[in-house]
C-alpha cells in the first residue's frame, strides 16, 4: 500500500516562488539563452518537484512531467513518421496538445524517454541519500499505441494500420526502459474511455495494440492507466489479456471502472486515482481508505497489491493545491495500511468510522465518551455533532 | 447584388510590450490603477485605428485590460476567489477562479471598455462577453456541487453584461464558448445557458467555439439560440465545411481563415481558398471572415499580418464574386431560433 502521481505534476511555482520556468522558455524562444541552460532549469525543477512527491510521503515517484509540452507530441516527434501540426483539446480539459500527423508508417528509431528517467532515477536516489531514506523507485510513463494513434491525424496511413505500427513502436520503447532499469513502467491509454460497449471493432484494435506493446514484457512491471473517464466499453478482455502487472483507474471521473476493478484478475495490482485532480477541493480521506479496502479485498487481491493515486495528471491543478493533494493522499495510504480496525479509528477522523449514527446525528466522539481515545480531529466532530443537534 | 463576407477579429490582441510590463508593474503595486488604465486606453485605440486602417468591417477592442478571458470576468463578480497558475499549454498559464460562494454580477463588467472603443470609431465595435459554460468549465467549484447550477447563475450574470451593451448600442454580441465543444452531452446545457444570455437581446449574438471535436458537436451545437455561430476552420483544415452538405448550417457563420498558434503568416491565396469553400455551402451573407481565435498568442507584427491577409482575403473573393460590404442591420436574425434539422419523424 503506498500513493504515487498518476504522472504530471504542477511546473508551476508554490506561492510567493518565482516562476523559473516559465522565464527561462521565454528566454530560450527569443534566443537569450541556449538550449543546455534551458535543461539545466528543468533538471531544477524535476528535482524540486521529485523532493516535493517524497517529502509528502509518496513512495513511487515521477518526473513530474515538467520537461514535456504534452506527452504526445513528446513520444511522436521522437519517433520516426510524424510531424506536429495544430492544437487540439486534450479530452475534456482545457489543456491542449499539438496533434502528430503520420506522415509515413511510424518507427523506432532511438529511445525517447530513457534519459529523462534515467535522470529522474539518479535524483530520487541522491535526494532519498540527503534524508537518510531509501531510494524510491521512479516510474516512466509513455502513452500508449491506441491514445497516440486515436489523437494523432493517420493521415494516409489510416487509424487502424497507425495504431498497430505504433504498438510495434513502442514496444522498443518500453524493452529500452526496462534494459535501463526502470522499474515500473506505465502506459496510458484515457483513450480507452472512448470506446463505446458495442464496438468490437474498435475492442479488437484496442486488445491487439495491447498485446503487441507488452510483447515480450512479461517479466517487468508494465501498469496500465485509464484515466478521464471509465473503460467499461473497452471491457475486461482488452484490459486484462496483456500481461500487466497493475491498472490504475480514474475513480472520480469513471466511477463504473469499480465494475473492472472487481473482475481484475487476483494477481494484479490496483491503483485506486481518487484524489479529484481536477478539483481543487480537499479529498474525503475516509472515502480514499475505503476504496483501498474495497480494491483489496475484490479477487482476494490484499492491501499488498493497491496503491492510491490522484484521478489524473496533477497538471490541471496549482501547484499549492497539488501539493496538499499528494500530501493527504500519502496520508490516506499510511492509513489504508493498517490492519488493526481499532488502531485505524483511533488515527481517523472518528465520524468515518462510526457512519451511521454520524448520520443521524447520534455519534459521540471517542473522546467524550467513556474511557475513549482522543483523536486529532475530535473538536472537528465534536462541532459536527453539535449541529447536527 | 448580395452583401457578405464582413471581416471581424474574434476578440483578443497581443498586447504591445510597454503595456505587458506595466501590468507585470501594476501587479507588484509599483504603478497605479490610472496610468495602466492610460497604456491600455492608448494601446485600444492603436488596435482601433489599425483595424480602420486595413479595413476592418466589425471591430474589436482587442481586449487591452484582460488577461484570461474567464479569469477576468471571475475577477469582477462575487462568489470567486482566483486560484493559482495552471497551464494550457506550451508556456502558456492562466489564474483559474474558484467558486466559492453563489456567483453574481454586482457591477457592468465590460460597458466602459467598449464604450470608450465605441468612441473611437463609426464602424461597429462587438461586444465581447465570455460564456456562461467557459467560466464554469474553467473555474473549479468548490460551492455549487452542480455543473447546471453553476453554469445557469453565471447565465444570468452573463445575460445583465449583454443587456446593458445592448442598450449602450451594440450590435454585435459575442459570448464565447471555447470549452463547448469539449463534452457533447453537456451541449444541451450551453444551449440552455446561451438561451438565457441572449433572451430579448437586440443585437447580432454571436458564439465562439474552438479547438474541440466539432464533427462530433455537429449539428447539435445549432441549438445554441444564437445568430453566429463563429468556429476555428484553418487549424482544423475546414473539415467541417463538408458536413454542411449533409446537414445545413441554418446560421451565420464566422469563418477561422488564419491559424492563431503557427508563426507562419498564411498566403491570402490560403485563406481565400477557405471561404471560397464556405461559399460552396453558405450564402455571402451568412458567412463572416476571421481568425481561428483570439490573436493575443501571436506578436504585435504576426497578429496585423494576419489580419491583413484576413481582410485582404475577403475582399478579393468579394470582387471575384460581385459581394458588397454594406452590414446587416440591427437585431437577431431568423437563424438564431433555429436548431439543428431535425428527421421529419421526429
Amino acid at each position: 500500500m503506498f500513493a504515487s502521481l498518476v504522472g504530471a505534476y504542477p511546473r508551476t511555482p508554490l506561492p510567493g516562488q518565482p516562476f523559473r520556468s516559465r522565464s527561462a522558455h521565454a528566454r530560450l524562444e527569443r534566443g537569450e539563452i541556449d538550449e543546455a541552460a534551458f535543461r539545466a532549469v528543468q533538471d531544477e525543477l524535476v528535482r524540486e518537484v521529485m523532493a516535493e512527491q517524497l517529502d509528502a510521503g509518496l513512495q513511487l515517484l515521477t518526473d513530474g512531467q515538467v520537461r514535456w509540452d504534452d506527452q504526445q507530441t513528446v513520444i511522436a516527434s521522437g519517433l520516426r513518421g510524424f510531424e506536429i501540426t495544430g492544437l487540439l483539446r486534450y479530452f475534456d480539459t482545457n489543456t491542449y496538445f499539438r496533434q502528430p500527423r503520420a506522415v509515413e508508417v511510424p518507427r523506432w528509431e532511438s529511445s525517447i524517454t530513457v534519459t529523462d528517467w534515467l535522470f529522474a532515477h539518479e535524483t530520487a536516489a541522491a535526494l532519498a541519500d540527503e534524508r537518510g531514506l531509501e531510494a524510491p523507485p521512479v516510474k516512466q510513463c509513455v502513452v500508449g499505441p491506441y491514445t497516440l494513434g486515436w489523437l494523432s491525424d493517420p493521415g494516409e496511413i489510416g487509424r487502424e494500420r497507425l495504431v498497430l505500427a505504433l504498438a510495434e513502436a513502442l514496444n522498443e520503447e518500453l524493452h529500452a526502459l526496462r534494459a535501463a532499469g526502470a522499474p515500473v513502467i506505465q502506459l496510458d491509454e484515457n483513450a480507452l474511455t472512448l470506446i463505446a460497449p458495442d464496438d468490437d471493432a474498435e475492442r479488437r484494435l484496442a486488445g491487439d495494440a495491447l498485446r503487441r506493446v507488452m510483447q515480450g514484457l512479461e517479466d517487468t512491471h508494465v501498469c496500465l492507466s485509464v484515466t478521464m473517464g471509465d473503460a467499461v466499453g473497452a471491457g475486461p478482455d482488452v484490459l486484462f489479456d496483456a500481461p500487466f502487472r497493475s491498472h490504475l483507474f480514474d475513480l472520480i471521473a469513471g466511477p463504473d471502472n469499480w465494475e473492472l476493478i472487481a473482475q481484475a484478475p487476483h494477481e494484479r495490482g490496483i491503483v485506486c486515482g481518487v484524489a479529484n485532480a481536477r478539483n481543487t477541493m480537499p479529498d474525503d480521506e475516509s472515502a480514499m481508505i475505503r476504496a483501498a479496502h474495497y480494491a483489496a479485498s475484490t479477487q482476494a487481491r490484499g492491501l499488498e497489491r493497491v496503491a492510491l493515486a490522484p484521478s489524473t495528471s496533477l497538471e490541471y491543478l496549482p501547484r499549492d493545491r497539488a501539493k496538499a493533494k499528494i500530501e493527504a493522499l500519502a496520508e490516506a495510504a499510511r492509513k489504508a495500511a493498517i490492519t488493526d480496525p481499532e488502531e485505524l479509528a483511533r488515527q481517523m477522523d472518528s465520524r468515518a468510522v462510526d457512519i451511521r449514527s454520524a448520520a443521524v446525528g447520534r455519534h459521540v466522539p471517542p473522546s467524550e465518551g467513556p474511557g475513549g481515545p482522543t483523536t486529532s480531529a475530535a473538536p472537528a466532530a465534536a462541532a459536527a455533532q453539535g449541529s447536527a443537534r | 447584388m448580395s452583401n457578405g463576407l464582413w471581416t471581424t477579429s474574434v476578440g483578443s490582441f497581443p498586447k504591445p510590450p510597454e503595456l505587458i510590463r506595466a501590468r507585470a508593474e501594476h501587479a507588484a503595486g509599483r504603478l497605479g490603477d490610472e496610468e495602466l488604465h492610460e497604456l491600455e486606453r492608448r494601446a485600444t485605440e492603436d488596435w482601433i485605428r489599425f483595424q480602420e486602417e486595413i479595413g476592418v468591417d466589425i471591430l474589436v477592442d482587442g481586449e487591452m485590460y484582460r488577461g484570461d478571458m474567464a479569469t477576468y470576468f471571475a475577477e469582477e463578480m462575487t462568489g470567486f476567489e482566483i486560484g493559482g497558475l495552471v497551464r494550457s499549454y506550451g508556456n502558456r498559464y492562466y489564474r483559474k477562479p474558484i467558486a466559492v460562494g453563489a456567483v453574481r454580477r454586482t457591477h457592468p463588467i465590460t460597458l466602459d471598455a467598449w464604450k470608450f472603443a465605441q468612441s473611437l470609431t463609426a464602424r461597429p465595435v462587438k461586444g465581447m462577453l465570455t460564456g456562461p459554460y467557459t467560466i464554469a468549465d474553467w473555474s473549479f467549484d468548490e460551492h455549487y456541487g452542480s455543473r447546471r447550477e453553476f453554469v445557469l447563475d453565471l447565465a444570468r450574470a452573463i445575460h445583465e453584461e449583454a443587456m446593458d451593451l445592448a442598450a449602450a448600442g451594440a450590435q454585435f454580441i459575442q459570448v464565447d464558448e471555447p470549452a463547448a465543444s469539449a463534452r457533447m452531452d453537456e451541449l444541451p446545457l450551453v444551449a440552455e445557458a446561451m438561451a438565457i444570455v441572449t433572451d430579448g437581446l437586440n443585437a447580432h449574438a454571436i458564439t465562439h467555439i474552438c479547438y474541440g471535436d466539432f464533427m462530433q458537436a455537429y449539428p447539435t451545437m445549432l441549438d445554441i439560440p444564437v445568430d453566429q455561430i463563429d468556429l476555428e476552420m484553418a487549424n482544423s483544415g475546414y473539415d467541417l465545411l463538408d458536413r454542411f452538405r449533409d446537414i445545413p448550417f441554418t446560421k451565420a457563420i464566422g469563418l477561422g481563415v488564419v491559424d492563431v498558434h503557427s508563426h507562419r503568416i498564411e498566403s491570402v491565396d490560403e485563406a481565400a481558398d477557405g471561404i471560397r469553400r464556405a461559399l460552396e455551402v453558405l450564402p455571402p451573407e451568412r458567412v463572416f471572415v476571421d481568425p481561428d481565435c483570439g490573436l493575443k498568442t501571436r506578436t504585435v507584427e504576426e497578429a496585423k499580418d494576419k489580419l491583413r491577409v484576413v481582410v485582404e482575403a475577403a475582399r478579393r473573393v468579394r470582387e471575384e464574386r460581385g459581394i458588397g460590404d454594406v452590414l446587416p442591420g440591427r437585431g437577431s436574425t431568423p437563424g438564431r431560433s433555429l436548431g439543428a434539422p431535425r428527421p421529419a419523424s421526429a
